[in-house]
């Protein structure tokens, strides 16, 4: 008897494994199961740092009331991706970002389009909670504030509740919202923080890691968090934790080496990939 | 393919598919000398397979042991998933091979007291190198992870259901023609029914190692020889039915 101790790959056909000759081979995308309708849809959308490409040709329509996940290994672009859809990228000097990103089929990226109107339409919380030096009030009632989404101090004040109860804050924070944001601890900060993002009534929230500097305990909130978001925002997460991924996601998106490589719903990636390379991440094989 | 960055995970899971195999090797021998010790009245040997049937029990206790365990601490996806839910199922497919081994033992056993009924145990001796072959077919189609050969076992499970009908039919023509062989022939017929059941197993084992490496779910119309009126196809043979 023959002994194949390292078993065949993935593959569709007889484990015969799919090594997608490099470069410009299409990505794989897995027939979708039930998704909302396109909120985000990207187009050959490349990014540029310095002349340098980060970002090569990536194309994935974004579905509405639903979790996306973006993974992949460090460099790999997801959080370059991740950006373009909300235009942070404007704000890097040298940056430059073709192909074309339409929210609801119009394109962000057009002259008319004020990136300060669309990022309150597209939120983001970043790895570390970064609210403002300000009160827990403030720091929620500063959006609606500036885009003048308050008539009235009762009106705010019922827009900075309504935000901290759907951020899972307020019951911790209820008597004391007049005390500094940054007193809170490390889990409630980034809760304020998704707090402050959906008071401004986005349709989009983008995630960058939003738990990697948190204990399991402020991350599985978190993650709770994002489960009662998702009916009612689309939602896109960058994260390196892949049970993170399989935890939070419907949909999830490879990426390697600035390539989109493979995307589909997050039960067939995480139990049979078609991709050898994302196969390769997902079971920790990589490099 | 690619190691895994934790040798030890990749080391573990080989062991894994290693102990299956190696279990598969144990049960396939069962079989053989359990049928084996019918054909020749071997006491002796009846006798080492009911006693060899421990080793498979604490076989298939120690791969689920290893499987959950592995679950546990590295928290397998995709391809590693799929190679250790199978290696738990196998295990249980060949603890009930076992088992259904050493209950033919016991019979023969029990047969051995008796006069000789070389037509009948020939033909159980028949059956036994069919369902013998088909097992080791699978087990090899696991070894060496190989679909192609899992499937081709699996499109032959109609021959071992021929096989145990015709027996049948055979074991009831004799038991009519003489009451005096009803003992013997009621043995025969379990024996019978439990090679049938072990084909079964072999093509559980089929279908896993079908999902194992393909990562879908084996949808093919189990084939089925076509049983008339004579044909029993319950799990419990019907003596009541005309031969």
């Amino acid at each position: 008897m023959k002994f194949n101790l390292f078993r065949s790959p993935d593959g569709v056909e007889g484990g015969t494994p799919s090594d997608t000759p490099v470069m410009s081979a299409p990505p794989v995308v897995h027939s979708s199961g039930p998704v909302g309708p396109t909120k985000i849809g990207a187009r050959d959308v490349s990014v540029f740092y310095n002349g340098k490409q980060a970002l090569y040709d990536v194309s994935l329509d974004i579905p509405d009331k639903t979790v996306t996940a973006l993974i992949g290994p460090s460099g790999c672009g997801k959080s370059t991706f991740l950006r373009t859809m909300n235009r942070m990228n404007d704000t890097i000097p040298g940056a430059r970002v073709t192909g074309r990103i339409e929210m609801d089929g119009d394109d962000i990226n057009a002259k008319a389009v004020d990136p300060v109107l669309l990022r309150a339409r597209v939120g983001m919380v970043f790895q570390k909670p970064n609210p403002f030096p300000k009160t827990i009030y403030e720091n929620v009632a500063y959006g609606p504030r500036i885009h003048g989404l308050a008539a009235s101090k009762a009106e705010l004040d019922s827009v900075v509740e309504a935000s901290l109860k759907r951020a899972g804050l307020w019951e911790e924070v209820a008597d004391r919202l007049h005390s500094p944001g940054t007193g809170l601890s490390g889990g409630q900060q980034q809760r304020l923080v998704i707090a402050r993002a959906i008071a401004v009534e986005p349709e989009v929230i983008l995630m960058d890691e939003p738990c990697s500097a948190l204990d399991p305990i402020a991350t599985a909130k978190i993650e709770e968090l994002i489960d009662e978001l998702r009916e009612r925002y689309c939602i896109v997460i960058v994260t390196h934790s892949m049970a993170q991924a399989a935890r939070v996601s419907q949909r999830t998106a490879f990426f390697h080496l600035g390539r989109l490589i493979e995307t589909g719903d997050t039960e067939d990636i995480f139990t049979n990939p078609r991709e050898r390379r994302t196969l390769d991440y997902i079971t920790g094989r990589f490099g | 393919m690619n190691q895994h960055t934790v040798k030890a995970y990749g080391d573990e899971l080989n062991q894994l598919t290693a102990e299956v195999a190696r279990m598969g090797g144990l049960a396939e021998a069962q079989v053989a000398d359990a049928v084996d010790s019918v054909a020749r009245r071997d006491i002796a040997l009846a006798r080492a397979v009911v006693e060899r049937d421990g080793r498979l029990d604490a076989m298939h206790r120690d791969i689920e042991r290893k499987a959950i365990r592995l679950i546990a601490l590295r928290q397998p996806v995709a391809s590693d998933l799929r190679r250790t839910l199978a290696s738990m199922k196998l295990a249980v497919d060949l603890e009930r091979t076992g088992d259904l081994a050493k209950n033919i033992a016991k019979r023969g056993l029990i047969l051995a007291e008796g006069d000789p009924m070389p037509p009948l145990t020939r033909s159980i001796e028949r059956m036994g190198k069919l369902v013998s072959m088909r097992l080791r077919d699978v087990l090899d189609a696991y070894a060496a992870a190989e679909v192609d050969r899992a499937i081709a076992v699996w499109n032959t499970d109609d021959e071992v259901d021929e096989h145990y009908n015709a027996l049948f039919r055979e074991l009831l023509t004799y038991m009519m023609g003489d009451p005096r062989t009803i003992t013997a022939g009621t043995h025969l017929l379990f024996m019978a029914k439990n090679l049938e059941r072990i084909g079964d197993h072999a093509t559980n084992i089929a279908e896993t190692i079908y999902y194992e490496i393909t990562g879908q779910e084996f949808t093919g119309e189990r084939p089925r020889w076509n049983p008339d009126a004579t044909a029993d196809t319950d799990t419990t043979p019907d003596p009541t039915k005309p031969a």
